[in-house]
């Protein structure tokens, strides 16, 4: 068993205050804790252990930038953490799918000069959409707003029903309402 | 945490009682793509209690990597600045504020209050960890980012808290210091945010 399961509430809140008052001791056994976890998350959807390692970095230190802000209201740092980095790998690997499907392999320079210009160019018209989007978020079930959140950051059918507690074949029906609700959704906002 | 995921397990069982219990239904390909704006205003903020829930759920309960530890913690401290920040500064509101909240909170005289103002925000690990709770809803800091504040200029005083001298500017060294060490100032940060 990992430190991380090991350790009490009470050790695991001592830790989350020292890691706010820049105690490198707290800091590192923060990290041997929870490492682990955030790499086998981010090597997940296919991304290489290096890839993994530079996410990590990235994660933890947006986890010890937000720890002032997430501890005191009780929620879980290490969740906060891993959900960044599983985020954060999500990302990575559509945006090299989308790479790939433009065929803009091997031109690195050109591929980010394209993606920053692309970004900017598409900035103001993904906000509006994204607001629309987030609207019907905001009035979905529970639930449907759940199962999208892991749909969109790509967890299949089995993890769902894993997570949930049911059979795959009733996870993929519910994602699917999901779907289908959300849909309708967005059609009534004009999408 | 957990009982989000329970919460969600009971969701998902009522909605399935909805449905046809009968009906095994299709399993919907997985390969099928998310619409990419969708993905992308989900993952702007997907940071529900039940989303936290089944991120950790699905880290703990899937394959780890174990290699030789990173140096992310090393590295992310030597970026932390470990700034002189001074009680007034940690406050982050306007001088008269500050001193209205740390006479209330702290029920000193107008001149006090001035004096710890200028004092290092250190200097407020003297105080009982429920006076400074007090003073960050007067002043409405959140209690951890004061605490942040406090612990940097712990650290920039080398882990010392220097003793009330009246008419010292933040930054000076003072006699008489009182030591401080991480497991104190971890001690009373545990007070303050628990």
């Amino acid at each position: 068993m990992h430190e991380a399961t090991a350790l009490n509430d009470s050790e695991l809140a001592r830790m989350h205050v020292g890691i706010i008052a820049g105690d490198i001791a707290a800091q590192q056994a923060f990290e041997a804790a929870v490492r682990p976890y955030a790499l086998g998350i981010a090597t997940r959807p296919g991304l290489s252990i290096d890839d993994a390692e530079e996410i990590w970095n990235d994660a933890f230190r947006v986890g010890l930038e937000r720890a002032p802000t997430i501890v005191p209201l009780g929620r879980p740092l290490r969740a906060y953490v891993l959900s960044v980095a599983h985020a954060a790998a999500v990302d990575r690997v559509r945006a090299r799918a989308r790479r790939n499907a433009s065929g803009l392999e091997g031109a690195e320079t050109d591929i980010d000069e394209l993606s920053i210009s692309s970004g900017a160019m598409t900035t103001s018209l993904t906000d509006a959409v994204i607001g629309a989007i987030t609207t019907c978020l905001e009035s979905a079930s529970p639930l449907h707003r759940e199962v999208m959140t892991m749909t969109a950051n790509g967890l299949t059918a089995r993890e769902i029903a894993r997570i949930t507690d049911i059979t795959e074949a009733n996870a993929a029906k519910i994602r699917q309402r999901a779907r289908e609700w959300f849909k309708n959704c967005l059609g009534g906002v004009g999408l | 945490m957990n009982d989000a995921l329970a919460e969600l397990r009971r969701s998902a069982a009522v909605e399935l009682d909805r449905l046809d219990g009968s009906e095994t239904g299709r399993v919907e390909d997985d390969a099928e793509p998310v619409d990419e704006l969708v993905a992308a205003a989900m993952l702007d903020n997907p940071r529900s209690d039940t989303w936290l829930a089944v991120i950790e759920e699905l880290a703990l309960t899937g394959p780890t990597v174990d290699r030789p530890a990173g140096a992310a913690a090393t590295l992310a401290t030597t970026t932390w600045s470990a700034a002189p920040v001074s009680v007034e500064q940690a406050l982050r509101v306007p001088r008269r504020d500050a001193r209205m909240g740390l006479r209330s909170a702290f029920a000193l005289n107008v001149d006090a209050a001035d004096e710890l103002l200028e004092r290092p925000a250190a200097a407020l690990t003297q105080r009982p960890p429920q006076a400074v709770r007090a003073l960050a809803r007067i002043v409405g800091r959140p209690v951890g980012e004061l605490f942040a504040d406090i612990a940097a200029s712990a650290r920039a005083s080398s882990g010392f808290v220097y003793a009330y001298r009246p008419g010292e500017s933040a930054t000076d060294p003072a006699a008489s210091p009182i030591e401080n060490s991480m497991d104190a100032l971890v001690d009373w940060g545990h007070e303050l945010l628990s």
